[in-house]
């Protein structure tokens, strides 16, 4: 999902990149001193996950998880992601340097939604993983979305590579949302105070397990 | 293993400010992805790999990022001459490939390999202490940048974490294949991890607290310029001025 230097259009980049930088200055400052060592381990901790490979067939697919990173860490999402995909790019070369706005933009709007739709549906009772299941599967089809919608205002030369990511994500977004329905309800299990939604200690009672 | 690996001394890292080599590297990106001929694309490539070599960069390492990059960017150079019908070029299999796609598919190799080792020879060399340093000299908000310098410090101890899970789980015989299985013990797996993240930031948290941590951090910023940096903004103009002469 990473948008490498030179594919898109320059008006894009400038788009994308002041969109992106809203994202950054309002995620910087809800978050305070003392929060900075949790947002950069769970940066870090998203990071290594992005390492961990899934085999599907012949191939295999990396996890993204970006929905559980809005859940855990709401706008700071934002800032957090700035960090992990600046230094994917300086340490391992994926994703670009004017791209970095656009990556942010298809990374961090996604889990942000994500963020307000599982807040909003906390109130309603239903099983937790099968909201694990919608909101990390959501969370994949938003970015997919956008990236393709990126790709779309580039250029007509971008409409076959639009068409073929959002093809070749449809797998991703099965398995994103299973494991993420699998990791919402071990966290609910386990600590449900990591979540970055404050109702969760009042509501978690009325869920089922 | 370790994912980020020390720098090495180098001429960049120890004679270029950082300033001037994160700026130069940013002011580059712009400029080459403001080109489109594909001989002035080259041209730049050319330079920029005239300066590797005589920077002697650590050619594995560039290579590895190089070749990264490129996997992506080859299924674009595939997809793209089939995106247009109309124009110049050749039927294969029963599929069109215009040669304008084709160009333009190459001409966003070039750009995205230019900037990339040109980052990697001026930016990747420092530390990221050193980084940081040149962040807070651009007025960038302390909080982005303590976030980052937690973040890096972390990744390898995650890392790991994560493989010391992993592991566990190898010597209990888990086999990943595509089942609900694996499906769950990789979300346990994540989850386990975001838990001892999160466990070990309110472990980090007191211990600055305990050191006396009053909700500030102190960076000074010792950096200066020096010659070598006039010769470097000097050789940045001139590559830029060429090229749009030859443009």
């Amino acid at each position: 999902m990473h948008i490498a230097d030179g594919v898109l259009d320059n008006s894009v980049v400038v788009v994308t990149s002041i969109f992106a930088g809203i994202g950054v200055i309002k995620g910087i400052r809800g978050i305070e001193f003392d929060d900075i060592p949790k947002t950069a381990m769970l940066s870090a901790a998203f990071f290594v996950i992005a390492l961990i490979h899934i085999n599907i067939g012949v191939s295999s697919i990396h996890l993204v998880l970006n929905g559980m990173m809005g859940i855990l860490l709401g706008w700071a999402v934002f800032p957090a992601l700035a960090i992990a995909l600046a230094l994917q790019y300086l340490f391992f070369g994926f994703g670009g340097i004017t791209s970095l706005g656009a990556n942010i933009v298809v990374m961090g709007y996604s889990a942000v939604i994500c963020y307000f739709v599982f807040k909003n549906s906390i109130k309603y009772k239903s099983n937790i993983f099968l909201k694990g299941v919608a909101v990390g599967g959501l969370a994949v089809i938003l970015a997919v979305g956008i990236l393709v919608a990126i790709l779309v205002f580039s250029g007509k030369e971008f409409y076959l590579v639009a068409s073929t990511v959002a093809v070749s994500y449809l797998p991703v977004i099965v398995v994103e949302g299973l494991v993420s329905g699998s990791l919402l309800k071990f966290i609910f299990r386990v600590r449900p105070e990591i979540l970055n939604v404050q109702m969760v200690n009042t509501k978690i009672n009325h869920l089922k397990m | 293993m370790k994912i980020f690996k020390q720098t090495s001394p180098n001429f960049i890292n120890q004679r270029v400010d950082p300033r001037i080599a994160i700026l130069l590297s940013i002011g580059w990106a712009i400029f080459i992805c403001s080109l489109d001929s594909i001989s002035i694309l080259s041209c730049a490539l050319g330079m920029v790999i005239l300066l590797a070599i005589f920077l002697q960069a650590e050619r594995a390492e560039l290579f590895l990022k190089v070749s990264r990059l490129n996997l992506f960017l080859c299924l674009l150079l595939i997809l793209m001459p089939l995106s247009y019908t109309g124009g110049e070029g050749i039927e294969m299999f029963g599929l069109f490939f215009s040669k304008y796609g084709f160009i333009k598919g190459l001409a966003i190799i070039l750009r995205a390999n230019n900037v990339l080792i040109l980052f990697v020879l001026l930016v990747s060399c420092f530390e990221p202490i050193i980084l940081a340093k040149a962040m807070k000299s651009f007025r960038i908000s302390d909080k982005l940048i303590f976030l980052m310098l937690f973040t890096i410090r972390y990744i390898d101890t995650i890392h790991q974490e994560y493989h010391r899970l992993r592991d566990a789980m190898k010597i209990r015989s888990f086999v990943p294949n595509l089942s609900m299985h694996t499906i769950n013990t990789f979300g346990l797996l994540v989850g386990q991890l975001l838990i001892r993240s999160f466990d070990r930031s309110t472990a980090v948290l007191e211990a600055m607290k305990c050191r006396g941590f009053e909700g500030r951090f102190y960076l000074p910023v010792n950096l200066k310029f020096s010659i070598i940096d006039f010769y470097a903004v000097g050789l940045f103009v001139l590559s830029c001025g060429g090229l749009l002469c030859l443009n």
